[in-house]
């Protein structure tokens, strides 16, 4: 070999040498047939994926989080979508969102709070490795974003803009005033049933809730782990909230890629409503006791919301209402009752009647019927109640006197279902309210008895052993949710024992 | 020395004739292979009693599915997938147990695929965020049966 040759050997290693050691060049060995769409430009832009290999890239280490909160850190190689966006005169801040779409339909926006201070890498590379085939051609790339934001096989940009300016008129002019609780509010409207992978839910349409409020563009999701994401009505209305089962609440459509589905939902928030999800809100916010019962603080869900009065209207979804001074929500929590509805209740601190069972909303108040601290007010709802006195003996310290008063001011009241079975065998199903006989017992301080005889006003009785005396178990007093009225028959005691060992017209209960 | 050439070409044509079995044979069940019912995307039928083996190559989200069905007593009994190149988390969920059970239906109606929940007893509930890969192959299962009442008919 001669000198020449050498010499022209070693002249094209030191080349080779010096092309693979340069940075900032493309990915020239990289090929990938069809072009990467970018949509909502001044005008369709197509740009082939192999010059977009051939771009001057940039390495970067980024970091992204997986749906289950692991922390990835990766050397990633890419082109700037900015700089892309730079030929069209725009860039990724004029954008409300930018939607990346996959070649499998996976669709995910890009949120423009997200676009306002970071840019979007379209990579190629991570770690030194150049994708496989799911993955190839394209990667977007958001450092310290999510991984749902990260699409491979990204084959479609859009640039969304004509949303921004009805985002900015909606918080210009748009305020919130209301909660309304999503399990509470479904109850209204017709279940959907959904069968999500391997189980069977039920759910509800997006637009049925929404006939409850104002809503408007934009529309943001809070889920439980603060993951916040915004989507336009246009999308929302074609959704449902899956309510049970995994992910609940759940927005989703069948029509909808399921990167666009939001799992977890803490509240959903258009125009001048918050939904709130009562399952989620008893998960995130601090705990708090009241009467033996945990739930959540109450102004934490209601400021968690971002609803800011002076007092507040909380209704029942039977239509009953109570007014609370924002200084008495330290008072409340939400909470879940034992019989599958969420509840608010407050200290003894107010009145018994303030206590809101399925609670449907929260709104501001007018302040015209605020209750004020140890208030005696009364409402409609005791009124319309019998006024009845139950004498209990065979107490330690003797008898005592229970009256209907102080059962609606101390004891929670209950709803049962019964079956009521008549003497010709025909059945039906009655809804019962009352009090627990166990709640009884524990108030007037009944540690362990052996059995009760419950006592009517014509001299019947009937002695119940304690396995009788169970949590469903009630003196009741409103039934199928009319109080009773007849004067002799005031107050009953049911359960889900055969109806024919009810007592009508209570007037004395022995406790053995 | 022509003559040897051709003896070798000969051993040549049968060697490669022996190695050309068939792919599919191992989901036959030992069934008789029926080529005259092999049309569209079915690629295979096989019959063996009451049985009938149906394999189809479709086109799902993502290139080729092939997957076998068995029909017996007019009522779809297994359905295997034998290849998918569909995206994993949305459409590989056609090879789980509780999707293949949804597909174990009377054949006295084609299959219709639904997305949100069952209210007819031919109904199949799609794959959630994967409608198309269900409806692929629904569509195929549609072909087997409408191959299977055919045969019937026929024989």
């Amino acid at each position: 070999m001669n000198i020449k040759k050498m010499s022209m050997i070693l002249i094209l290693i030191l080349i080779m040498g010096l092309m693979s050691c340069s940075q900032g060049g493309g990915a020239e060995e990289l090929s990938y047939d069809g072009n990467l769409v970018l949509v909502g430009l001044s005008e369709p832009v197509e740009i082939a994926f192999n010059d977009i290999y051939k771009m001057i890239s940039v390495s970067e280490t980024y970091k992204t989080i997986t749906s289950s909160g692991e922390e990835i850190t990766t050397e990633v190689v890419g082109v700037s979508l900015n700089q892309l966006l730079e030929t069209y005169d725009a860039k990724l801040s004029d954008f409300s969102s930018v939607r990346g779409v996959a070649g499998d339909g996976y669709a995910i926006d890009v949120p423009g709070e997200i676009l306002a201070d970071k840019d979007i890498l379209l990579i190629w590379s991570e770690d030194g490795e150049t994708f496989d085939e799911k993955k190839q051609p394209l990667r977007m790339a958001i450092h310290d974003e999510r991984a749902m934001y990260w699409v491979s096989n990204l084959m479609t940009i859009e640039f969304i803009s004509e949303k921004k300016v009805v985002i900015k008129e909606s918080t210009e002019t748009v305020d919130l005033s209301q909660i309304l609780f999503i399990e509470a509010a479904a109850k209204a409207f017709d279940v959907q049933e959904i069968t999500y992978y391997e189980t069977e839910d039920i759910g509800v349409q997006v637009t049925d809730l929404l006939t409850l409020a104002n809503p408007s563009d934009p529309v943001v999701f809070v889920a439980t782990d603060n993951f916040e994401k915004t989507e336009t009505l246009e999308v929302i209305n074609q959704g449902l909230f899956k309510l049970t089962g995994d992910n609940a609440p759940l927005f989703m459509s069948p029509d909808l890629p399921k990167g666009m589905h939001v799992k977890y939902i803490l509240q959903m928030i258009t125009g001048d409503t918050a939904f709130v999800s009562e399952m989620n809100a008893l998960e995130v916010y601090s705990e708090r006791e009241v009467k033996n019962q945990t739930g959540v603080a109450l102004e934490d869900v209601i400021a968690g919301a971002g609803l800011n009065a002076e007092s507040y209207l909380i209704a029942s979804t039977d239509g009953y209402e109570v007014e609370i001074a924002a200084k008495d929500l330290v008072e409340g929590i939400l909470s879940l009752h034992e019989d599958g509805y969420y509840q608010v209740k407050f200290s003894d601190a107010l009145a018994k009647n303030t206590n809101v069972k399925d609670v449907l909303s929260i709104k501001e108040g007018s302040g015209a019927n605020v209750v004020e601290v140890e208030s005696t007010e009364t409402t409609t709802e005791d009124v319309l109640l019998g006024v009845w006195t139950v004498e209990v003996t065979g107490l330690d310290d003797g008898a005592f006197e229970f009256t209907s008063e102080r059962a609606e001011r101390k004891l929670d009241r209950v709803t049962i279902e019964t079956i009521k079975t008549s003497k010709n065998g025909d059945s039906a199903t009655e809804f019962w309210e009352g009090y627990k006989i166990l709640d009884i017992l524990a108030f007037l301080k009944v540690e362990d008895f052996e059995s009760i005889t419950v006592i009517a006003a014509d001299g019947y009785s009937k002695e119940f052993t304690k396995e009788d005396v169970d949590m469903n178990m009630i003196l009741g007093v409103v039934k199928n949710g009319a109080p009773l009225e007849e004067s002799d028959n005031l107050v009953q005691l049911v359960s889900k024992l055969p109806s024919n060992t009810w007592i009508k017209g209570i007037v004395k209960i022995e406790v053995k | 020395m022509k003559g040897i050439h051709l003896v070798i070409f000969i051993c040549l044509v049968l060697l490669v004739g022996m190695h050309t079995g068939d792919e599919y044979e191992i989901y036959s069940n030992g069934g008789i292979r029926i080529h005259s019912y092999e049309v569209g995307d079915i690629v295979r039928v096989y019959i063996k009693d009451q049985q009938m083996i149906q394999i189809v190559d479709t086109t799902a989200y993502h290139d080729h599915l092939i997957y076998a069905v068995t029909i017996e007593s007019g009522e779809i009994r297994d359905v295997t997938i034998i290849s998918h190149q569909e995206t994993e988390d949305y459409g590989d969920y056609i090879e789980t147990d509780w999707f293949v059970d949804r597909l174990l239906l009377k054949c006295n109606e084609l299959l219709e695929v639904v997305k949100l929940s069952k209210k007819a007893p031919n109904q199949v509930v799609a794959i959630t965020g994967a409608t198309i890969t269900s409806q692929a192959l629904v569509n195929g299962i549609n072909e087997c049966i409408e191959n299977y009442r055919r045969y019937l008919d026929e024989y």
